[in-house]
């Protein structure tokens, strides 16, 4: 997983002009579910790319981080609906409460080996759907969820047009944050030490480098993302209820990252691109999607492990005859 | 409040053998594989439906309904294995991929599911009405016939682990699997055999827990996870460890049912486990990586 | 003059990106005792494992009994007589010591004789006889290096590779494996012996082959390489 194709010069220039283009986006049109369309774009491109990084950087086979994003919109819901805390207020603490949450997931999972991360990190996300729809009490809003608990005021500043790009720059600019710090993250030296020594822990361990607390770290600052994520999408929605658990999303998302491929920083973000347009299409048929989401999976698992991502990295490399900065691992287990 | 708990345990043991043949099913995989086989709920459900249609559609007598979904779904692990799960292993990150890619698999099984029958709950053919007392407990007669599938079922799999030739070769590939290769034994054939006989009693826990409860496209997920964290306390890999844990926690579940309501079932016997995993890493009975069978 | 039992030509082969043998020749005809000595991580073991077929042969040919038994599946080349016996004996640890024999008879052939094999095995080393129902785990190291040879006897052997017998036992335990080894040549298997130790060595082989960073550096009869003790620290630095 960990081919990094790291063009310098023009590499760089490629995010620059997306953002711009992103960024000028709102100007050029008015279609509203479309703007509408390109902000969830951004804000399952923060779950993936930090998602990525907890999967394809650290390792870590954990299957929590969409739970987490779920809790963001939860805390701003709950805080908003009892304390009567707007969620500009309840932004950040949602952010820290969702980090929070990641590190005591990962203080006892991190500990355990792949398979068993994986099933516990599934439970864990089971169990926080379950206690969450089965509340009767009104806290969470059980199966019917909450809503109504305020907003940015944008709509106030900037009329209801403008509160939709003035959350679709939020969104721009929180997931270029996320990307940001996620890139600073693995260019640290930690970060750099951690990825050449993934494989030899023992090694790691004598130069004082601990995979554990590198991992925990990871998670805990992806949790921090994405809680801020699903804080924004709750509020922007107006409404958190348990159907944002759904399997079929997560399994949607996880094909973002699968068809992207893990091995590269911007695959996850194509792959969403992607799957996106798949789930626009189907969306009238959701069994259908779904099949074609779990059969996408398969496939590319089986005859495109590395992703689209990867293989365009390769036919690019092959085109401009440039060598990569790092050199891909055939990784074994 | 007596008579309800003892009620309560009995209704725990009857719950337990079927979650013994479901977690054994999972546990036998990793042993022998390494794989993690996410579609186990799907394919529970998978072989609930398959007796369904064959009482339903075809017509068929209800009791035959369990032999042939467990024919049905053996085979149906043996396709498995032979077009998804065998061509993945081996190669770069096996172990994440194949975990991916079966859940990949229950998503379609499940959507598909919902596709054909619906989402509306169905009652299990393969049942028997009618109860009696005992010692103040009403036994059904469905109860005693899931005790006596399911201990056979489980007789019948400690019979040829521990004494028939493939059986043999099945631990030796989990214990030592490039001593196992030494001995002339096939992995591909042994793996082939592995899914298909643990999709055969997916089939068999599918059908039985139906047959309590309903069937319903997701029915299998929360079993399913039930039987995860049944074999992670037992140590995965470990057939005896898996059986003692079924009951433990099967038991236990009932009980904090009873107490607790439904509900939170689930998420104390995750709680549970969790706070076991601290102290004991490789489960209550498992032993650090070593595999047993 | 016939071929050799087992030929080895040029034979190339490793893991992943690394070569580890660069081209290794060598015999082992019938009835004789061929030793392979080097140093750790230089390949001995790989060899074995090409030979057997737990590796893919990446160059060269192996020939056993005149067939060449290139990208041959391992249940093929046991079948054929080529037993590993592997370093750290690799004995299935929560099966009692008759399970474990069982397996080694696990072949069809093998299969339907598996009793009167049991009770050679059994003569052999008496003491597996004795802790015929006892874990493999709970052996000594002397006694599951035994149970590790009596395991590869089960089946048709004619071949056997014998992976660092000495590995991890107390002299007088290496001693008791040896005799039994010398027993087995004399019952006629030619056996391949792979050792890092070579004091043992010079006892038993017929022919010793010196392995240094996955090539032949020397080969010659035993009596060569103890007459002249410059040999191994030249080639080994022994």
């Amino acid at each position: 997983m960990m081919a990094m194709a790291d063009q310098k010069g023009l590499g760089r220039l490629w995010p620059l002009l997306f953002v711009a283009g992103f960024a000028a986006l709102p100007w050029l049109t008015d279609d509203r579910y479309f703007l509408d369309l390109v902000i969830l774009f951004f804000v399952w491109s923060l779950i993936v790319t930090q998602w990525n990084l907890v999967l394809g950087q650290a390792g870590i086979f954990s299957l929590v981080q969409f739970a987490i994003f779920n809790l963001g919109g939860y805390f701003t819901a709950v805080v908003g609906v009892h304390l009567d805390i707007g969620p500009a207020w309840s932004f950040l603490p949602a952010g820290l409460f969702c980090a929070l949450f990641g590190f005591l997931v990962g203080l006892p999972c991190l500990r355990l080996r792949g398979p068993y991360v994986a099933l516990l990190t599934l439970a864990t996300s089971s169990v926080v759907l379950l206690l969450i729809s089965a509340d009767t009490s009104g806290f969470t809003g059980g199966g019917y969820g909450l809503y109504g608990f305020g907003d940015y005021g944008f709509r106030d500043l900037f009329g209801s047009f403008g509160k939709l790009v003035a959350h679709y720059y939020f969104a721009l600019i929180l997931l270029v944050l996320a990307c940001w710090v996620a890139i600073k993250v693995m260019k640290s030296p930690l970060g750099l030490a951690f990825r050449a020594l993934r494989d030899s822990e023992g090694y790691a361990g004598a130069v004082g480098i601990s995979r554990y607390r590198y991992q925990l770290l990871v998670f805990t600052l992806t949790s921090f993302f994405i809680g801020l994520a699903g804080s924004f999408y709750g509020t922007h929605l107006g409404l958190v209820d348990p159907t944002g658990f759904d399997f079929g999303t997560l399994m949607l998302l996880l094909a973002m990252i699968v068809v992207g491929g893990t091995g590269t920083r911007w695959g996850p973000i194509l792959g969403c691109a992607l799957l996106m347009v798949l789930n626009e299409f189907m969306r009238e048929i959701p069994q259908w999607r779904d099949m074609a989401v779990g059969g996408t999976v398969v496939v590319f698992l089986l005859l495109w492990p590395r992703g689209i991502a990867d293989g365009l990295a390769r036919l690019f490399r092959l085109i401009t005859g440039r060598r990569s900065g790092t050199t891909p691992a055939s990784a074994s287990t | 409040m007596g008579a309800a708990l003892i009620q309560t345990i009995y209704s725990g043991l009857v719950l337990s053998s079927i979650y013994a043949l479901m977690a054994v099913g999972l546990t036998l995989i990793f042993g022998a594989l390494r794989v993690l086989n996410l579609a186990h709920g799907a394919l529970m459900m998978m072989g609930a439906y398959v007796s369904w249609l064959s009482a339903e559609w075809l017509g068929l007598p209800v009791f035959l309904g369990l032999p042939i979904s467990f024919l049905v779904m053996m085979l149906v692990g043996f396709v498995m294995y032979r077009l998804m799960i065998g061509p993945m292993i081996g190669k770069p990150n096996w172990e994440t991929n194949t975990f991916i890619a079966t859940s990949g698999l229950a998503l379609a099984l499940e959507s598909f599911a919902l596709l054909v029958f619906g989402p509306r709950n169905q009652p299990q053919p393969f049942s028997i009405d009618g109860s009696f007392q005992l010692i103040g407990v009403t036994v059904s007669y469905q109860d005693i016939l899931i005790l006596v599938v399911a201990a056979s079922a489980l007789i019948l799999m400690e019979r040829f682990l521990s004494h028939s030739r493939s059986g043999l070769a099945i631990r030796a590939t989990a214990q030592q699997p490039d001593a196992a290769q030494l001995m002339g034994v096939r992995q591909d054939h042994i793996f082939l055999l592995v899914l298909g006989v643990s999709s055969g009693l997916a089939a068999l826990s599918g059908v039985l827990l139906s047959s309590i409860y309903f069937i319903a496209p997701t029915f299998g997920f929360h079993p399913m996870l039930k039987s995860f964290i049944i074999c992670i306390f037992g140590g995965l890999g470990n057939i005896r460890g898996t059986l003692y844990a079924a009951f433990i926690i099967g038991i236990t579940e009932s009980v904090v049912s009873l107490f607790l309501g439904v509900r939170y079932a689930l998420p104390i016997m995750f709680g549970l486990i969790i706070i076991v995993l601290i102290f004991r890493p490789a489960g209550l009975f498992g032993q650090r990586e070593v595999v047993r069978l | 003059m016939s071929e050799p039992l087992l030929v080895l030509e040029d034979v190339r082969s490793g893991y992943d990106d690394i070569t580890v043998l660069q081209g290794i020749s060598l015999d082992v005809p019938e009835g004789q005792v061929i030793s392979v000595l080097g140093p750790n991580g230089h390949g001995k073991t790989t060899l074995l494992r090409t030979i057997s077929g737990l590796l893919r042969l990446r160059g060269g040919a192996i020939r056993f009994d005149g067939k060449p038994i290139d990208g041959w599946r391992v249940d093929q080349i046991v079948g054929a007589g080529i037993v590993h016996i592997p370093q750290g004996d690799l004995v299935f640890p929560q099966m009692t010591v008759k399970e474990n024999l069982y397996l080694g008879a696990y072949l069809p052939e093998a299969h339907k004789r598996r009793s009167a094999q049991l009770e050679h095995v059994y003569r052999l080393f008496p003491r597996l006889k004795e802790r015929a129902g006892q874990i493999a785990s709970t052996l000594s190291g002397g006694e599951r290096r035994m149970l590790a040879l009596g395991r590869g006897l089960m089946s048709r052997a004619r071949l056997l590779m014998i992976d660092e017998p000495s590995l991890g036992l107390a002299p007088l335990v290496t001693e008791e494996i040896y005799d039994n080894i010398h027993r087995l040549k004399e019952e006629g298997y030619a056996i391949l012996l792979v050792e890092e130790n070579p004091e043992r060595v010079l006892d038993t082989a017929d022919h010793i082959h010196l392995i240094d960073h996955g090539a032949v550096v020397w080969q010659g009869s035993a009596a060569e390489l103890g007459a002249d003790d410059s040999i191994l620290t030249t080639y080994l630095g022994v």
